[in-house]
């Protein structure tokens, strides 16, 4: 949440200098491939022990190309959940990479150097879980392996070029529903929501 | 040729949705004799984290099979709990299964235990006694809020757990506390159960279903009761019938203490969860004498005269529970010493005249018909001693000084009562 409030910010400081920096001259267009990182916190819940709905809350990193109308995205994310006490407890850790291949549907250009997309996006991968079992004075760590993810996904993202020195220099900010799916998930499909924010260079 | 191309990705999707994300949870599909890693209790080394075989599993996700149905956050309906559907959670190692949350290892920690329970309880010859798979609760909720707590509810022939807020071992996993919580299904059903069907004194079925009525009564059961006892003195039958209640929950407890000793080897089986009631508890002290009536009418007696009188009676109760047990594994150690048996046969054996003697101390209750009768601890140890064919002059001797009726029908030892905050867990 933090990582997320500081982009605003850096956002917001962009748009100030940016629009010190009145378009006197005609900035060039962003070239048609382009480098994208990006961090977005993501929510999505699980089914508990009791049958209720336990809410996770990962942060996704990840890096990928764009072009006119497609992204090409790796992301990873891990989350750890812990329970019991002092002398018996159990520290769960589940890490998850995926590859996307996004389209752009739909595209609208809102002002000068700022535009919304909406997308489509497809992604497979696989995640594996680290469980570090405490007893008394002992620990063991035991691994599963890797399982297979499939993922399907769509969302709506906003790009901004704000400044003409740098015109490949832009953010990225998108709001995302996913469907994850794999037999180890409870619930299969998983759903989740994530915040996205990048940088384009 | 945009048309095909939609269709055959469309077909893809699919195809891959289905490869990758239909199928069972391997935790679900997991049958059969199963290994789990769990903490676990081995006699001489205590509890460490180890794979353990799970036999006759039929879904590894509610841990439920051959041995346990659990139930989660249960109420009672009837006779029965009725409660959601456990969900647990584990891991595939090529070892076996991990549990990935404190519940899920919980659930199997007691299903291996009652697993192990049934075998010994095959072993004694009372294998038939209860029905399987057992009824468990966990995250037993109850109205006042308890904690760090177990019990064994007759009624509906379950085991329930409620949570765990302490620092030191849950309860769910103690191995001794889960032996002690499954020896009241035996003790119920073999003596409790059956005196309550059967046309048994007024004043005596009063005493035996007050051994059911207090855990119902925590659950908020449609059937809730209290002893109702105001401070007063009693009558000749009152007092009667209070001394019973006593000493039929005192036994209770005291051979379920035993069983747990029998179970564990560990005479101090409750510290690693609760501290606090070693002190009170543990079975190391050598003792030798068992309450004698005179006594247990006096403390009767006493106790009625002040406040919170149902409170003080069960503290009672627990304390002559751990006098009675204390002397069971004294003798149990005398008899191993005179035969030359090591202490797991030894506690086998005793344990095995224990519950062969408990339908003999059904068959005593019911021949208490004068207002004058009264059932003593003595006489069920002497029962119990009666199956031993072998008496050795050692066994002799403690036998005299445990049942000094059988020397000098005047002794008459003194037992400490415990402090009512010691008594708070394991009703039943």
């Amino acid at each position: 949440m933090k990582i997320a409030i500081l982009f605003f910010l850096l956002l917001t400081s962009a748009g100030a200098l940016a629009s010190e920096e009145s378009p006197v001259v005609e900035s060039a267009p962003p070239r048609e491939i382009q480098g994208l990182v990006f961090i977005s916190p993501e929510l999505r819940y699980e089914r508990g022990e009791g049958q209720e709905w336990e809410a996770r809350i990962p942060i996704n990193i990840g890096l990928g190309v764009r072009t006119a109308l497609w992204s090409f995205l790796v992301e990873y994310e891990r989350f750890e959940s812990t329970t019991g006490n002092a002398s018996a407890n159990i520290k769960r850790a589940h890490e998850e990479a995926l590859l996307w291949v996004q389209k752009d549907i739909w595209h609208q250009e809102l002002i000068s150097q700022w535009s919304a997309d909406l997308y489509l996006g497809v992604g497979g991968g696989a995640f594996q879980e680290e469980v570090t079992t405490v007893l008394l004075n002992n620990s063991v760590t035991d691994k599963s392996k890797l399982y297979p993810v499939f993922a399907l996904a769509t969302g709506i993202q906003s790009r901004w070029f704000l400044f003409s020195r740098f015109p490949n220099l832009g953010f990225v900010t998108g709001l995302e529903v996913r469907a994850l799916f794999s037999s180890e998930f409870d619930p299969n499909p998983q759903g989740a929501l994530l915040a996205r924010f990048g940088i384009l260079f | 040729m945009k048309s095909v191309f939609t269709q055959i990705l469309a077909l893809t999707l699919l195809s891959a949705v289905f490869a990758v994300g239909c199928g069972q949870k391997e935790s679900s599909e997991a049958q059969g004799d199963i290994q789990v890693r769990i903490p676990w209790y081995e006699e001489g080394t205590g509890y460490a984290l180890k794979m353990v075989e799970l036999k006759g599993i039929s879904r590894l996700s509610q841990v439920s099979g051959q041995y346990v149905k659990f139930y989660f956050a249960p109420r009672v309906v009837g006779t029965k709990i009725r409660g959601v559907e456990p969900n647990a959670q584990f891991i595939k190692t090529e070892e076996g299964f991990v549990p990935t949350n404190e519940v899920s290892q919980q659930m199997a920690a007691i299903y291996g235990h009652l697993q192990r329970l049934a075998e010994l309880d095959t072993a004694m010859g009372v294998g038939n006694v209860n029905t399987w798979p057992r009824s468990v609760g966990i995250g037993v909720r109850l109205p006042d809020g308890m904690v760090n707590n177990a019990f064994y509810d007759g009624k509906t022939d379950s085991m329930l757990i409620v949570p765990y807020s302490d620092r030191n071992l849950p309860i769910a996993v103690n191995a001794g506390i889960l032996a002690h919580e499954h020896f009241h299904s035996l003790f119920y059903k073999i003596v409790i159960k059956p005196l309550l069907e059967t046309p048994v004194a007024p004043l005596m079925q009063k005493s035996l279903k007050n051994n059911v009525d207090n855990f119902e009564l925590a659950l908020g059961g449609s059937r809730a009761s209290t002893l109702g006892i105001e401070p007063k003195e009693f009558s000749e039958t009152e007092l009667r019938e209070y001394y019973h209640l006593v000493l039929t929950r005192g036994l209770n407890e005291g051979l379920a203490d035993f069983w747990a000793w029998v179970y564990t080897g560990d005479p101090d089986f409750i510290s690693l969860s609760l501290p606090e009631a070693k002190k009170f508890r543990t079975l190391r002290v050598k003792s030798h004498s068992l309450p004698s009536r005179e006594m247990i009418q006096g403390a009767v007696t006493t106790l009625s005269g002040g406040g919170r009188v149902e409170a003080r009676l069960t503290g009672y109760s627990y304390a002559i529970g751990t006098q009675i047990s204390r002397v069971f594994k004294n003798y149990t150690e005398i008899y191993a010493r005179a035969r030359n048996k090591t202490s797991v046969v030894a506690r086998h054996e005793v344990a095995q005249m224990i519950v062969s003697a408990l339908p003999l101390m059904k068959a005593d209750f019911l021949e208490l018909t004068k207002v004058t009768d009264y059932y003593t601890p003595e006489k069920f140890f002497l029962k119990v001693i009666s199956l031993n064919k072998d008496v050795t002059a050692d066994e002799k001797l403690f036998i005299e000084r445990a049942a000094p009726s059988t020397v000098d029908p005047n002794s008459n030892p003194e037992i400490p009562v415990l402090p009512l905050n010691v008594v708070r867990w394991s009703h039943e």
